[in-house]
């Protein structure tokens, strides 16, 4: 098998891999979201500094992750792209 | 309003475990498509070049979200005990009885402020069980041999010893000596020996961290064995953080 077959396969199975790891996020994001929203309903009134970071620090997270997801959608379509071409 | 508080400390832990082992999932595929990202370059030269940026976006997003988890975790440790809710520094066991000497038990284990569980071995030394997604060194990545020459197969079977023998046994009050004395009694190779792997983790090779502790602590030596650990899926280790 030459190099190029060997990287075309582990190419779509990376892409693959990676599409999984994006609705894992995905669904975890929305978990996590609903778990930020019960504790910004529980806290979110208070203004005490301790309140703000935590809520703070939790929606930077659900942010990222959002991200992350979405970057790893995008690496899964440019693998699957790339490989088609190969 | 009690009550409010407590069922937001538990919601905050139940957010604080999830999200250890998403942060280290997170770190470990970085890594992957660090390394894949790699190799297409390598094997594709220009023609791979979309997938590679792909590729490293995607890593880089990836490492980003495991850092902000890993200060989600720290926070919500924070908040908890700053709510009264657990994490504070507590009486080591719960009997009054102390370690007898020699001893790293798990009757000798408390949490620690920074709300990670400790040991403390018979020199008085504590060793926080740090989770990995806590733990960063993406800019100083492991790119060669350890100490001695030894290689990742080493590292892993180190690391998996010390899951599989090392902490259950420190666990039921087993000392050092004793796993030199199974390395002598078993006549065990240079690599395979039990004596030097519980002082890879809890004697003076421990593993040293340092930093603020908000959101991920810098490795000051380990790396490899941190590494081995993740590739085994392991999420916690003993780490000395000065």
């Amino acid at each position: 098998m030459s190099d190029i077959a060997r990287l075309k396969g582990q190419l779509n199975s990376l892409a693959s891999d990676t599409k999984s790891t994006a609705n894992n996020l995905s669904g975890f994001t929305a978990r996590f979201g609903q778990a930020v929203g019960r504790v910004q309903s529980t806290i979110g009134g208070t203004s005490t500094r301790t309140d703000a970071n935590i809520i703070q620090t939790l929606k930077a997270a659900e942010n990222q992750v959002k991200a992350a997801s979405q970057a790893l959608q995008q690496a899964s379509t440019a693998l699957q792209r790339y490989s088609a071409q190969l | 309003m009690a009550s409010d508080l407590l069922a937001l400390c538990g919601e905050l832990a139940s957010i604080s475990r999830t999200v250890q082992t998403m942060s280290a999932e997170l770190h470990a595929r970085a890594a992957e498509l660090d390394r894949q990202a790699q190799h297409t370059a390598r094997v594709a030269g220009l023609r791979g070049h979309g997938a590679v940026g792909a590729l490293s976006a995607a890593a880089r997003a990836c490492r980003s979200a495991a850092r902000t988890l890993g200060m989600v975790n720290q926070s919500s440790r924070q908040f908890i005990a700053h709510a009264g809710g657990g994490g504070a520094t507590r009486p080591a066991g719960g009997s009054g009885a102390q370690p007898a000497a020699g001893q790293c038990t798990a009757a000798n284990r408390a949490e620690s402020a920074a709300g990670y569980e400790t040991i403390t071995n018979n020199h008085g030394e504590v060793f926080h069980m740090v989770p990995l997604g806590d733990v960063d060194f993406s800019d100083n990545p492991v790119i060669d041999s350890g100490k001695g020459g030894a290689k990742p197969n080493d590292y892993d079977w180190m690391v998996q010893a010390w899951k599989d023998t090392i902490e259950p046994g420190v666990a039921r009050g087993m000392t050092g000596d004793d796993f030199y004395a199974i390395d002598a009694a078993n006549q065990s190779d240079d690599f395979r020996r039990l004596g030097p792997v519980y002082d890879q983790f809890y004697g003076g090779d421990a593993i040293h961290l340092s930093g603020t502790g908000a959101g991920f602590w810098d490795v000051d030596g380990g790396r490899h064995r941190i590494d081995a650990a993740r590739r085994l899926g392991i999420d916690r280790l003993p780490c000395r953080i000065n």
